[in-house]
């Protein structure tokens, strides 16, 4: 009995160790983050925080329920190197059926009036720029990404309160699942007292899957923010996929952000 | 016999521990832990960002009839900035100036580093230009603006927005909308001021807690900016 509970004691700490490895990714001095470590979450983090390779693109859509049905605010970002005196590479993205100069030249974001990414499968290519010439440049073979719908989101209450639903038009081709974010910054809080009292950035994440359409908020959900402050709420979903060889990646990128006060 | 085993598995475990200890200490300085991003990142790269509207492309869903479009003015399009924001009256501090925008700036690839500042004389210029500091090269770039918009009865239009939610210590002018910016920026821009253009989010009343002057229990504070230089709040 005693070794039985000696073996369990050792495999939760070795659990427990492991584990610690990607909460040191979310805790510092600075900002606190929570980030549910659930598979879809991993599968988020992995690729927002990889270091990808100049040339990879993100097409992104980001409104308020204010506007989501007035102007989807669609931009296109390329990467680009900053340091000139660097050798830049001449590998960049080409999205089939999409003008091979469909992105920013530069690294700005740049606008775009067409949302002919969303909901739709892409299929794309790692060119060589310095090869556009030669026949080999046309070996590679596209991948394939699906960018899901643009997310449209309603709020059943004004205020962020316990028992507030989250409800989002489910994509079912979606497999990543519908990320709600919750931020608090102390900057932009109106209440000032509440503000210089918590200068600490507070973040708290969830995935869900995303054909189960909302969420509903929990009091232990807002436990972590300080009561009555202005919360940023973001609901997001995206698509993604990184060419192994080249590490070039390419996302879309769904996003309806409000600023609301949440009251426990 | 239950005790012999209990020996043998701590000892086992002790064994590996120390095993495992050795093997990892053993490494050349490759094995070493990696510098922290945020030391990487350090103060970040200078770079100039402005803070615009697009009234045409963004009609505002909280203005009244006729004011769709509507910007208040003076504003920091003109030039115009936030006298000594948030703190400088003890009656109402949010009466002071037309406005209070604030920027946030972070990085996909390293939770730990932030910087953040409030649109002022001392990095804000004509056109809405700010001055920020962005995470240097090879980190992406995560900008975050917030704009709110003063109680509109001292402006010169005034009662242009639609009345907020009745959580409002009143009525009418008592309110106030918010315009934000978030995007990220793969890896930053260039060194020509960056256009972000914001979207009107929502139309947030003026609650009773905000209206309150300095607290006693509070130090003195100039602004928000001098509570985060003197709190170390952004990184060096």
């Amino acid at each position: 009995m005693i070794m039985k509970n000696i073996l369990k004691f050792t495999v939760i700490i070795v659990a427990l160790g492991l584990f610690s490895c990607n909460d040191d990714l979310n805790e510092n001095n600075a900002t606190s983050s929570d980030i549910k470590n659930t598979d879809l979450a991993k599968n988020y983090l992995n690729f927002f925080r990889n270091k990808s390779a100049e040339g990879s693109v993100l097409i992104q859509s980001t409104t308020s329920t204010a506007m989501q049905g007035v102007n989807k605010n669609i931009t296109f970002a390329e990467k680009k190197l900053r340091s000139s005196n660097k050798n830049s590479s001449n590998k960049r993205i080409e999205i089939k059926g999409f003008d091979s100069n469909i992105g920013a030249k530069n690294m700005k974001n740049s606008a775009r009036d067409d949302n002919d990414f969303f909901g739709s499968v892409l299929s794309y290519r790692v060119v060589d720029n310095s090869q556009l010439n030669k026949s080999s440049s046309e070996s590679s073979d596209y991948n394939e990404v699906y960018i899901p719908e643009l997310i449209n989101v309603t709020y059943s209450t004004e205020k962020l309160v316990p028992g507030t639903t989250v409800s989002w038009n489910i994509d079912n081709l979606n497999s990543n699942g519908v990320i709600v974010s919750v931020e608090y910054y102390g900057i932009n809080q109106l209440d000032t007292k509440l503000a210089f009292e918590n200068p600490t950035t507070i973040k708290k994440s969830f995935v869900i899957d995303d054909s189960v359409g909302s969420y509903t908020i929990t009091e232990a959900d807002l436990e972590m923010f300080p009561n009555k402050a202005l919360l940023d709420i973001n609901v997001l979903r995206a698509g993604f996929d990184t060419d192994d060889n080249s590490n070039i990646a390419i996302a879309g990128l769904t996003k309806v952000g409000d600023t609301k006060y949440a009251e426990r | 016999m239950k005790k012999l085993n209990f020996f043998t598995v701590l000892t086992t475990v002790l064994l590996f521990s120390v095993m495992m200890f050795t093997l990892t200490s053993k490494g050349d300085p490759d094995f070493s832990d990696p510098e922290p991003c945020d030391e990487v990142i350090g103060e970040g790269d200078s770079r100039t960002l402005r803070i615009a509207f697009n009234e045409a492309q963004y009609p505002n869903p909280f203005r009244k009839v006729g004011y769709d479009g509507y910007i208040p003015s003076p504003d920091l399009r003109w030039n115009d900035f936030p006298g000594a924001p948030m703190l400088s009256s003890l009656s109402d501090p949010f009466m002071v100036t037309n406005y209070y925008a604030s920027v946030t700036i972070t990085s996909p690839q390293c939770d730990e580093w932030e910087w953040k500042r409030v649109f002022d004389a001392s990095n804000g210029s004509s056109n809405g230009e700010m001055d920020v500091k962005i995470p240097v090269d090879g980190y992406d770039v995560r900008v975050q603006i917030k704009y709110y918009e003063r109680n509109d009865s001292s402006l010169s239009a005034p009662d242009f927005n639609i009345d907020g939610p009745s959580n409002s210590c009143g009525s009418g002018n008592s309110t106030r909308v918010l315009y934000t910016f978030d995007q990220v920026f793969l890896n930053g821009w260039g060194n020509i001021p960056q256009p972000m253009t914001m979207i009107p989010t929502s139309n947030t009343a003026l609650t009773c807690v905000d209206v309150q002057g300095k607290y006693s229990t509070m130090q003195d504070y100039d602004s928000v900016n001098n509570f985060i230089d003197i709190n170390d709040l952004n990184p060096k």
